[in-house]
């Protein structure tokens, strides 16, 4: 890139200051709104996928079941590259298991002359697999293996998380998709503006043998530039409201958050800025429009 | 160096250039004169294709004008120094600016740019102007940094629309002497203006347009 071209642009950022800045912080302002939704989004990514991993599937087995086809199922299961975790629970398992579970009370259960509760499986999925659809599917295969009776799980939990997850993505496609288009009519009408203003600038470069690039190349650059500083803006801006508001969450929901609220990862900060720059960029070239001599 | 054949180019329903043929040499200083409105700044128009014709052909340092590509205009238009009635110089800018920029579009490094745009503004007599803003300048100072602009990338063909128009005699005068020296230095040449003090008694070369067709030719 020609230094003459970096010149111009930085020459006409600064005598369009006022402008420029305005539209810098309308940029950041948008992006703002962009990059809490993402940290809202990847916290609760984060959270669901702490929560999941407590998600289990309890296959009861059947009460007349003998060995071999205990070690069938176990076989079966741990083999499923869905399944994360395989635990067998027996009869007498279960038994002391719900004792300690029943404390003092646990006596009542001393009374019984054989054991009712069944022998199980608890397992656990992988985050991945954890999909309405999915789990069903898992469900009713391990249903239909010898020897099992029954098989649980939070059916309407997963259903929830799943279009929760499905829902919150749309909704982040759609809110991004039109905060882009905002960002560059934002870019495109100040890049408009500025292109109007020197108007007779463009016209004396034409006529002293300018080729399209050497006249769209500054304001592609100072389009860029704007976009690019509006990401850093917005994420110095971000930084701020996650170190002020980041205590305040916890507090508020103590129970809910086992753990600290995360800022966005450090990949995506690359992306702020990078979509800033591409957005400004486009704004201007559509601003820009078609150069005739 | 300039060559039309037949050309004609009218606005809508009025003709401004009928069937014209020309040819300017190499090396010529040509004035172009007549009436107003007789098409005497679109024919130069022509030339360096800020009008495309209708009809003929245009030859100009080379490159068949009608037949260009949107895209080469530039590179024709880097063959050709302008210089305009109302100057055309960026307010904005410095003298040595706005004639350096010229050099900047060529990707001339800054180093010979300095040597050039020096040696230019010797040459039109405003050197010590150099850091001065247009709106400093006299007009005839303004227009010998208009000169120095269209001069610095080294064009073969100097195209002037009525370039003394807003200039007293004196100084119109002094202007055409620096013309006539650009010319011996080998530069082709080719003012437009309905000033007949202007050719008078240069011995070059005097084109008569009317109604945008050539009524005669004569000496000046
Ligand atoms: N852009 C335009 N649209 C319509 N008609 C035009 C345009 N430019 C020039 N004309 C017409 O073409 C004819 C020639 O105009 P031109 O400007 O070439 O004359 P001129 O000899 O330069 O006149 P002047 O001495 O007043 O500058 C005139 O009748 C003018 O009205
Ligand atoms: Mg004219």
């Amino acid at each position: 890139m020609s230094f003459f071209l970096f010149n111009s642009a930085i020459d006409s950022l600064w005598k369009g200051k006022w402008i420029n800045l305005l539209t810098t912080l309308t940029v950041a302002v948008a992006l703002i709104i962009i990059g809490i939704f993402s940290m809202l989004l990847f916290n609760l990514n984060l959270a669901l996928r702490h929560w999941s991993e407590g998600f289990g599937i309890i296959v009861y087995l059947k009460d007349d079941i003998n060995q071999s086809s205990i070690k069938a199922v176990d076989n079966a299961l741990t083999s499923n590259r869905d399944i994360l975790n395989v635990r067998f629970i027996s009869k007498d398992d279960a038994l002391n298991e719900l004792k300690s579970q029943l404390g003092s009370f646990g006596d009542v259960l001393s009374g019984l002359e054989q054991n009712p509760l069944p022998s199980s499986f608890e397992i656990k999925l992988r985050p991945e697999a954890l999909e309405p659809s999915k789990v069903k599917s898992i469900a009713l295969k391990i249903k239909k293996m010898d020897g099992v009776d029954d098989v649980q799980y939070g059916e309407r939990w997963v259903s929830i998380l799943g279009s929760v997850n499905k829902g919150l993505r749309a909704l982040a496609i759609l809110l991004g998709t039109m905060i882009a288009l905002g960002i560059i009519f934002i870019i495109y009408s100040s890049i408009k503006v500025l292109f109007y203003r020197r108007t007779e600038e463009v016209e004396t470069l034409k006529l002293l043998g300018a080729t399209k690039a050497i006249i769209r190349g500054p304001f592609l650059i100072e389009g860029g530039i704007i976009g690019f500083l509006g990401g850093a803006v917005s994420l110095l801006a971000l930084r701020g409201v996650y170190r002020l508001f980041s205590f305040q969450i916890i507090s508020m929901f103590p129970g809910l958050m086992a753990y600290p609220v995360s800022f966005l990862p450090v990949w995506s900060w690359f992306v702020f800025l990078l979509s800033g720059i591409t957005l400004g960029l486009t704004g201007s070239f559509i601003a820009l429009g078609r150069i005739r001599y | 160096m300039i060559q039309f054949v037949n050309v004609t180019k009218s606005y809508d329903s009025n003709i401004a250039i009928r069937a014209v043929n020309l040819n300017i040499e190499k090396g010529e200083m040509v004035f172009i004169t007549g009436p107003s409105g007789a098409g005497k700044t679109t024919l130069l128009r022509l030339i360096y294709r800020a009008e495309h014709p209708d009809e003929g052909q245009i030859i100009v340092a080379g490159w068949d004008v009608g037949k260009l590509k949107d895209r080469s205009i530039p590179y024709l238009r880097r063959n050709i120094g302008l210089v305009f009635q109302d100057y055309r110089l960026l307010q904005e800018k410095t003298v040595y600016d706005n004639i350096a920029l010229t050099l900047r579009i060529l990707k001339v490094g800054e180093g010979d740019i300095k040597t050039r745009v020096s040696n230019i503004l010797k040459l039109v007599g405003i050197r010590h102007k150099s850091d001065s803003l247009p709106k400093d300048l006299s007009g005839g100072e303004q227009q010998r940094a208009v000169i120095a602009r269209a001069l610095v990338g080294d064009p073969t063909v100097l195209l002037a629309d009525e370039p003394t128009g807003n200039l007293d005699p004196d100084t119109a005068m002094g202007i055409l002497k620096l013309f006539k020296d650009i010319n011996t230095r080998g530069t082709t040449v080719l003012i437009a203006t309905h000033n007949r003090d202007l050719f008078a008694e240069t011995g070059k070369r005097v084109i008569y347009l009317r109604d945008g067709e050539i009524e005669r030719e004569a000496l000046g």
